[in-house]
């Protein structure tokens, strides 16, 4: 195999997306303020209701638009400078329906891969490749108009992958599929980040296709970056959030305190802990043994991502609140 | 499902620059267009002018001029009767070859170029297409270059090479090589005027195109702005009796320019440089549409 370009392989070791102090404003209306944060390499999520600024984060992604203030790198480019180069690296899946129109399947990949550069002996024998891991090697001679809702959606996606992209960008990937197709699209995606070494980034509102995807999330909400993480840490699987029951010892609360933890009551002897990374769980034994109380219960507690997403935009609303 | 299964290689080639890709948007659009069966029949009706110049040209050639049974009538031109002015006429260049195309060939490509250009972006604007192309490595004005070349070869399918095709057969029909010396001089400035008049034409017809999602609006605003300045500037001109009118319309303006370009006479006094002056603001126009209605930032998202 012929070696890649140097400039395809620039910037391997610099994250998949970043923001620096990004600001778009669409005359008085601010859609995006001051967003900074760091999407690694892997399968990143990018979560946010309606509005939030989503879309426009990803028109800075893929190069399309002028930032007010601040910039945006996209695997190591300058994403508006370099647009055009950067976008032949980047895969896009829109969610709402866009297709070539009149043409079959096959040709849509085609001319997908021949508009990211591929020659076209390439782009065709590519198109097939795609068509067939997507699996609708059968029906790709069928004009598009004809697909139903999942195989645009898969067709989509043999669009976004046909001229091997480094970043994916996918909006909504599993709408319309049936819990087999979507099933069968994460496995796909999962092993185009773990064995193929593809990032990509997931903008979904189905939390669990995120969950099972993504290593790390980033939460936004009215144009600000409200929580940016790995999904572990913030739903606590990291083993720091605790559910713990005692019985007696009524000196345990306050020794709780003592101790600076995080937790929270939660009535009849029963306290969400929040631990230190550097402290380990059998502190709490003794804590509670020196207090004279009885483990009933200890177990690791974890967070939906759909708590922390809406503890994070509630939290958010409640500090609007409070300034305003 | 996993890779292993289906295999997902890497590619390592190279990536080729915008004229491949501006090709492949062009080279999609033509092959879409010609695939389709209604539209093969339309384009035939659209050529009918050249086969009527084909079958004059084998009448000519080789019927009255060949070795035919009416070539034992002698010379053509001293008949009388109904048919006489026919095979009298069909012995002048003029009238064989290029009286069709002005009468009938130039008018039709009002309604072909309505055909082939006015959906060509329209229709990608409402499938969602231009979000596809927008999030490609390639600009807007590729975009535009592709439909644009796309909807130019197909006018020029109509009006040049169809015509290119019929002279090329009566060069090699004709008995010896009188007709090329009769039209070599004329038939090179005939090109640049018919290329010219497509690619203009084929330009307004894409601009105005990317100004709306509906197919249909956008035929009825090309007719709109052909036919109906046409029928101003000429109730216009009738009335005051002053050729400049004829600036605002785009048909006036581009036939006059190709007309000066092959060297033919302009009809009714139109000065070519006010009509060049015409068409280099109807192309300021459209490349005003063009910016304002293909904005990636307003498209993609």
């Amino acid at each position: 195999m012929p070696a890649r370009p140097a400039d395809m392989t620039r910037g391997d070791l610099e994250p998949a997306v970043r923001l620096e102090d990004f600001t778009i404003r669409y005359g008085s209306f601010t859609a995006v303020d001051g967003a900074a944060f760091t999407m690694p390499r892997g399968a990143c999520g990018l979560l946010g209701k309606n509005g939030a600024g989503k879309s426009s984060i990803l028109k800075a992604v893929l190069g399309l638009i002028r930032p007010s203030r601040g910039r945006a790198r996209v695997l190591g480019m300058d994403a508006l400078g370099e647009g055009r180069r950067l976008r032949d690296r980047i895969g896009y899946m829109a969610e709402k329906e866009t297709i070539f129109p009149g043409l079959s399947g096959l040709e849509a990949v085609i001319l997908a891969g021949r508009l990211s550069g591929l020659p076209p002996l390439e782009a065709r024998q590519r198109a097939h490749e795609v068509l067939f891991l997507v699996r609708i090697e059968e029906e790709r001679y069928r004009k598009v108009e004809t697909y139903s809702a999942g195989m645009k959606q898969k067709i989509k996606l043999a669009q976004a992958l046909v001229h091997d992209p480094e970043l994916l960008f996918l909006d909504e990937p599993t709408n319309g599929l049936d819990p087999g197709g979507r099933s069968e699209i994460l496995d796909l995606l999962k092993d185009l980040v773990r064995k193929k070494g593809k990032s990509l980034i997931l903008s979904s509102h189905i939390l669990p296709d995120v969950e099972k995807l993504c290593a790390h999330v980033v939460l936004i909400d009215g144009g600000k970056v409200l929580r940016e993480g790995s999904i572990a840490e913030m739903t606590g699987a990291a083993g720091r959030l605790y559910r713990l029951r005692l019985r007696g010892g009524s000196e345990v609360e306050p020794a709780l305190a003592a101790e600076g933890w995080l937790r929270e009551d939660l009535g009849n002897g029963e306290y969400r802990v929040f631990l230190p990374p550097e402290v380990p769980a059998e502190r709490l034994f003794e804590l509670a043994l020196a207090n004279g109380a009885q483990v009933r219960l200890l177990e690791l507690e974890r967070k939906s991502l759909a708590d922390v997403f809406l503890d994070a935009v509630r939290g958010a609303e409640v500090s609007k609140e409070r300034r305003a | 499902m996993t890779i292993e299964d289906f295999g997902f290689r890497s590619y390592g080639g190279p990536r080729l620059g915008s004229f491949p890709r501006i090709f492949a948007i062009a080279s999609m659009d033509v092959r879409r267009f010609f695939r389709r069966k209604l539209f093969l029949i339309f384009f035939l009706a659209c050529v009918f002018p050249a086969i009527m110049t084909l079958v004059f040209v084998y009448i000519r050639f080789v019927v009255i001029e060949g070795q035919g049974e009416i070539a034992g009538m002698g010379d053509v031109r001293a008949l009388r009767g109904p048919g006489a002015r026919l095979f009298a006429n069909l012995t002048d260049v003029a009238t064989t070859f290029f009286q069709p195309f002005l009468s009938f060939a130039m008018p039709l490509a009002v309604a072909y170029s309505a055909v082939v250009g006015a959906g060509s972006i329209s229709t990608d604007r409402r499938s969602g297409a231009l979000e596809l192309y927008f999030t490609r490595g390639i600009r807007p004005s590729h975009y535009f270059c592709g439909k644009w070349a796309a909807v130019t070869f197909m006018i020029c399918c109509q009006i040049l090479f169809s015509y290119l095709a019929v002279w090329v057969i009566a060069v090699f029909l004709a008995p010896d090589w009188g007709f090329l010396e009769e039209t070599a001089g004329f038939v090179p400035r005939w090109i640049l005027a018919q290329g010219f008049f497509c690619t203009s034409l084929g330009f307004l017809v894409t601009a105005l195109s990317g100004t709306t999602s509906s197919p249909r609006f956008a035929i009825m605003r090309w007719f709109g702005i052909l036919v109906f300045l046409y029928a101003l500037t000429r109730v216009l001109y009738r009335q005051l009796g002053e050729s400049w009118f004829f600036i605002f319309s785009p048909w006036h303006d581009l036939r006059r320019v190709a007309e000066a370009i092959a060297g033919v006479e302009g009809v009714r006094g139109f000065d070519p440089y006010l009509a060049l002056l015409g068409t280099a603001l109807l192309f300021a126009l459209g490349f005003h549409l063009c910016r304002k209605s293909m904005r990636p930032v307003e498209v993609v998202g």
